[in-house]
């Protein structure tokens, strides 16, 4: 009796399981051959031009550049360098000092030559109180606002206000940019006519390579294996996944590390929620249930092209805190937006995006680490547990190697980020081993995530604080 | 679940890692490919790159060591050729990369356009119309229909040098799709001729295309285009009226305030904001009282435009300090204050 | 006597010295031509011909008629040998020196002049425009006054030449381009510039943080510098900051390529002291006068 109960329930799950892999598989790999179709396309385009795209203010859009800083001593002022570099014809950079207890503002003061200065600022969000706002002597576009402490999305409200331009493009004081970064990002915008609000660039790891006043050199390789181990995650993350959603406008995540908003949208929804984690995925899950409820013809696309670079975490505990803070944030996301799922009046947002990130993004952690148990009890339980121990082992091969090792060579074919072909060797043999160990972590991690959230989410204010979120959660 | 077998299994998997493995050989290969080439093109341009210089400043004829024998040398001349365009405007330097392209790449560009790669024709047709090589007949083989609008956009850039006659209709046929930042682009290459006889048929371009060509106008700085501008101020469309505000802006020449006046209390905003700039180009005691309207409006854009516009007059502090003294609306003399405290900035 | 008194009535303007001083005056102001890049005139003055009797007094006379006569800027030597004087113009070139002791000459035909109305007198004078740190002054006097004793006639200006050649002076120049061809393009046209007076000295740089962590720019040379307004890692903005805080940024020369037309960016550069800007693309022939013409402008 007892038996049959367990066996029932192992089939149980098993099946689960097993439609759940083949389901995530059959995704990806539809993801994959759209990615490839996309890339194709461009392959061999010589981008060289004699008019320099976009570089005349004619063609293109005022920017304002927002950078939320607290307590970013050490990268700010690199920071402000990679963003004064940048091959775009009108910007403004407003640094926004969220109440930082370093020395933060005194290195961008001295710097910089800041001078303070008058300016009534125009409320169009709600905010914590701004204190001073400087301007810099040597770059009059470099804008310095000190403000009382209230988190990144404050902080990143405030520059809003500031910002006198129509688009806004918010940045990480971390993130290092190309110099054609910017214009990469406002590409679809200026081509499409505005009819896209919202984009976001594809967010490469600095680690390992030479970055110096902003500027991005040869990638060599990086020896740490977590390091190593990111980079293939971050490949993987652009490739399967971003430039097929984007194509679809189901773009639900674009990194707070470098994305650009059309200002009007954003105050129109009420700029950054200032008590979420995830404040940058939250905003765009807004801007998308914004323009479905309104029935607009607007899109929020996702660039290809590398455009920042961002310093990802070396040591397991930095690693583990970063991704529970993801997880937690995107489940917060779509929480607190649940209502849009499987509501066909939100489209294919509804239909399609929701319900692809409810399932894989954000409960899959939890069926695959079930399936790492499961194969591990079934090769204890031998019998005819063992085929479906080796059947689910194969499956998790085909999804966690084989899928990774292709858009390693993908990439590799398409834009050659690195160009020594030992980096490349390197990335697929430890593409090779995350299953083993790398996978079972992050599993680990974002059911912790999941953990926090449930547990969060009667104690909102703790988390109104600090805003380290940026890349892909995946 | 027995019909997924562990055989089937292991059969997909070692059919894409064999799939994989020949990808892999085949990137490696390419990149050993690409090296290569680099690295013919890099011995080329190291050893041409001053005779290219001699040849293109002295009356000379050409040397040659310069003409291109493989593919490697030819993208080291397409190299060269494009950052003398980029940076230097000599027309003989222009006339003579536009003879040796002529003489020399064509071919090499033609067989580029044959090619059944997107990409390919694209890079073509990108170069045809840089160095501007002859060959009417063979752009004029891309029908409109099965052309990419990429393509399409190029194939104008030629045919503003190549078809001038035909130059309208093909704008015509060819620019279905076309945003505003590919009509600026396009414009913006083409000379004032063209640009002319585009004048007389612009309603017949979309909106998009009409926005553009407004935009252009205004960058040429052109006196000569002001009445086709004014004229355009009393288009029905709201978006139209605003780009040519602007357009006569960036001219900077104001003839005649009464075809102005209007705007000042025009129930959109953005053509109040647009006049609040456009006034600046008067003297300030000619336009004292609209900018007292317009301090006052109730848009915050307008007010701070007006205050700015203001502030850069050399008798603009003056003006709004009493501004600030007599008005009584808050917002606008919190406006005229920011200005004073920063000294007109 | 009367003539005296009524010399009187014209103020001395500039300064009088004394033969001793000569040397050491001639020094400073050899010394000062290089560093202001301005020429100096030395005129030797010299009587043909006048009354032997009252020799001490008209001589005396002519001094105090010289002082009046020249800028306050300018230094008078009665020279011990008799009836000669010596004039240092400075900062004046050859062409400012003939037009003044032509003015002088012209003045005795003027009613006004009572030395020439008094006086039988008649002058020769030899001109040398100093343009480098060689000339010596006893060589010049020699050389004017062979000049002097071939002429037939009097009242004629003479030219010695012998040290009008300006010292080449070694400009550098910095082009900072991250286009490599470019680069090379500029580097091209600048030594293939013909340039008399100035020898070139050219390093290229492909970004802003290159150029300002060599030592380059420390040297006292005057120094062009050709850069981009954007470039990798510091751009054209931040090295025109660093160049004007050092002590003595006049010495460089700023010309500003830029593919972007912003006004502010413009106004705010030349504000900053940028000195030339160039729209790419630009013309090379022109870029090549401009270049010219800034040099030129070195030497007043």
């Amino acid at each position: 009796m007892l038996l049959s109960i367990l066996n029932f329930l192992m089939l149980f799950f098993g099946n689960i399981i097993l439609i759940y892999m083949i389901v995530v598989i059959f995704s990806y790999s539809i993801m994959l051959i759209f990615a490839s179709i996309e890339l194709r396309k461009k392959y061999k385009l010589n981008r060289t031009e004699i008019e320099e795209d976009y570089i005349d203010v004619i063609y293109t859009k005022p920017v304002s550049i927002i950078v939320p800083a607290f307590n970013e001593e050490v990268g700010v002022v690199e920071s402000i360098h990679s963003l004064l570099s940048l091959r775009y014809p009108l910007t403004e950079i407003i640094v926004v000092n969220d109440g930082s207890t370093d020395l933060t503002q005194e290195k961008v003061i001295e710097q910089f030559k800041m001078k303070k200065i008058e300016k009534i600022l125009r409320a169009q969000l709600p905010t914590k109180k701004v204190l001073s706002v400087y301007r810099s002597e040597i770059h009059p576009n470099l804008l310095l606002v000190e403000k009382e402490n209230g988190g990144k999305a404050d902080a990143l409200n405030v520059g809003i206000n500031i910002a006198q331009y129509p688009y806004f493009c918010s940045i990480d004081g971390d993130s290092l940019l190309q110099e054609q970064a910017l214009l990469h990002v406002m590409k679809p915008i200026i081509l499409s006519d505005e009819e896209v609000i919202a984009t976001g660039g594809n967010i490469r790891i600095a680690n390992g390579l030479n970055v110096h006043f902003g500027s991005v050199f040869e990638s060599s390789n990086s020896s740490n294996l977590l390091v190593v181990m990111q980079i293939v995650e971050y490949l993987r993350a652009f490739l399967l996944g971003r430039i097929a959603l984007s194509k679809l406008n189901l773009v639900l995540i674009i990194s707070g590390a470098f994305s650009v908003f059309s200002k009007k949208w954003v105050v129109e929804v009420g700029g950054y929620s200032t008590h979420t984690i995830g404040e940058d995925m939250e905003l765009v899950v807004k801007l998308q249930r914004f323009i479905k409820e309104k029935k607009l013809k607007k899109r929020i696309e996702f660039v290809p092209d590398p455009v920042c670079f961002t310093e990802a975490p070396q040591s397991l505990g930095v690693l583990r805190k970063q991704r529970r803070r993801w997880h937690q944030g995107l489940i917060e996301s779509l929480w607190k937006h649940k209502n849009i799922t499987f509501n066909p009046k939100f489209g294919s947002i509804g239909t399609v995006a929701f319900p692809y990130f409810w399932l894989v993004e954000c409960l899959g952690p939890l069926i695959e680490l079930g399936g790492y148990i499961y194969v591990i009890v079934c090769f204890f339980l031998g019998d005819i547990y063992l085929e479906f121990a080796i059947i689910l082992s194969l499956l998790f091969v085909l999804y966690g190697s084989l899928l990774s090792v292709a858009s390693i060579i993908l990439e590799a074919w398409s834009t050659n980020t690195y160009p020594k072909r030992i980096v490349v060797i390197r990335l697929i043999f430890m593409a090779l081993t995350e299953i083993f160990w790398y996978k079972p972590l992050t599993l680990l991690w974002r059911l912790e995530g999941i953990m926090y959230f449930l547990r969060g989410r009667s104690e909102w204010g703790n988390m109104s604080r600090v805003g380290m979120s940026k890349g892909p959660s995946r | 679940m027995m019909y997924l077998s562990i055989e089937l299994l292991i059969r997909i998997i070692v059919v894409l890692v064999v799939l994989l493995i020949c990808f892999g050989i085949y990137v490696a290969i390419n990149g050993l490919r690409e090296n290569y080439r680099n690295k013919g093109k890099t011995t080329y341009l190291d050893a041409e790159q001053e005779n290219w210089y001699t040849y293109f400043s002295s009356a000379g004829e050409i040397s040659e060591s310069l003409i291109p024998k493989t593919t490697r040398e030819i993208q080291g001349v397409e190299e060269i050729f494009i950052s003398y365009l980029k940076n230097v405007s000599d027309p003989t330097i222009k006339e003579k990369i536009n003879q040796f392209s002529n003489k020399y790449l064509r071919e090499h560009y033609l067989t580029l356009l044959r090619s059944k790669k997107w990409s390919i024709r694209i890079n073509g047709l990108k170069r045809i119309a840089n160095f501007e090589i002859e060959c009417l007949e063979e752009c004029q083989k891309f029908k409109g229909k099965n052309t990419s609008k990429e393509e399409n956009f190029q194939l104008l850039k030629i045919f503003s040098f190549l078809n001038r006659e035909n130059f309208e209709d093909e704008l015509l046929n060819r620019s279905t799709g076309f945003s505003e930042y590919e009509f600026k682009k396009l414009f913006v290459s083409i000379d004032e001729e063209l640009l002319g006889r585009i004048i007389t048929n612009i309603e017949d371009l979309p909106k998009a295309g009409q926005y553009a060509f407004i935009d252009i106008l205004g960058s040429k700085r052109d006196m000569k285009y002001l009445d086709f501008l004014e004229s355009q101020l009393l288009n029905e469309h709201q978006e139209i009226r605003i780009r040519t505000l602007k357009a006569i802006h960036s001219i900077g020449v104001v003839r005649e305030l009464e075809k102005y006046i209007d705007f000042v209390k025009s129930p959109f905003w953005e053509e109040r904001l647009m006049m609040a700039k456009l006034l600046g180009n008067l003297p300030l005691n000619e336009t004292a009282s609209h900018f007292r309207v317009l301090l006052e409006d109730e848009s915050w854009w307008v007010r701070s435009q007006a205050a700015k516009t203001i502030g850069k007059d050399k008798d603009g502090l003056d003006y709004l300090k009493n501004f600030s003294k007599t008005t009584g609306d808050k917002y606008a003399m919190e406006m005229a204050n920011e200005i004073l405290l920063n000294g007109g900035n | 006597m009367v003539y005296s008194n009524a010399l009187d009535t014209t103020e001395a303007k500039g300064l009088l010295a004394t033969e001793d001083k000569m040397h050491a005056i001639f020094q400073l102001l050899k010394a000062n031509v290089f560093r202001s890049r301005s020429t100096l005139s030395v005129i030797l003055l010299q009587l043909d011909n006048y009354p032997t009797t009252f020799k001490k007094t008209v001589e005396k006379d002519i001094t105090q008629f010289l002082q009046s006569r020249i800028r306050e800027s300018d230094i008078l030597i009665k020279l011990s040998t008799p009836s000669e004087w010596c004039i240092f113009l400075s900062p004046s070139g050859e062409e400012e020196a003939t037009a003044f002791i032509q003015r002088l000459f012209n003045s005795r035909e003027d009613k006004e002049t009572i030395l020439f109305q008094c006086n039988e007198i008649s002058f020769s004078a030899g001109i040398a425009e100093i343009g480098n740190s060689q000339a010596a002054l006893d060589e010049i006097f020699h050389s004017a006054r062979k000049l002097f004793s071939k002429q037939k006639e009097s009242w004629t200006i003479e030219f010695v030449n012998t040290y009008k050649v300006k010292e080449v002076e070694k400009i550098r120049v910095s082009i900072i381009e991250d286009d490599n061809i470019f680069q090379k393009v500029l580097l091209l046209a600048l030594t293939k510039l013909p340039l008399k007076q100035f020898k070139l000295d050219i390093q290229t740089f492909s970004d802003g943080y290159e150029f300002l962590q060599s030592d380059w720019y420390r040297s006292s040379h005057a120094h062009l510098i050709i850069m981009n307004d954007i470039l990798p890692k510091k751009n054209g903005f931040e090295v025109l900051y660093a160049l004007r805080k050092l002590p003595n940024s006049k010495r460089f020369i700023t010309f500003m390529m830029t593919k972007k037309k912003v006004e502010e960016d413009m106004l705010y550069a030349y504000e900053n002291g940028v000195d030339q800007y160039l729209f790419k693309p630009f013309n090379l022939r022109l870029f090549e006068a401009q270049v010219k013409r800034v040099l030129s402008r070195l030497w007043s």
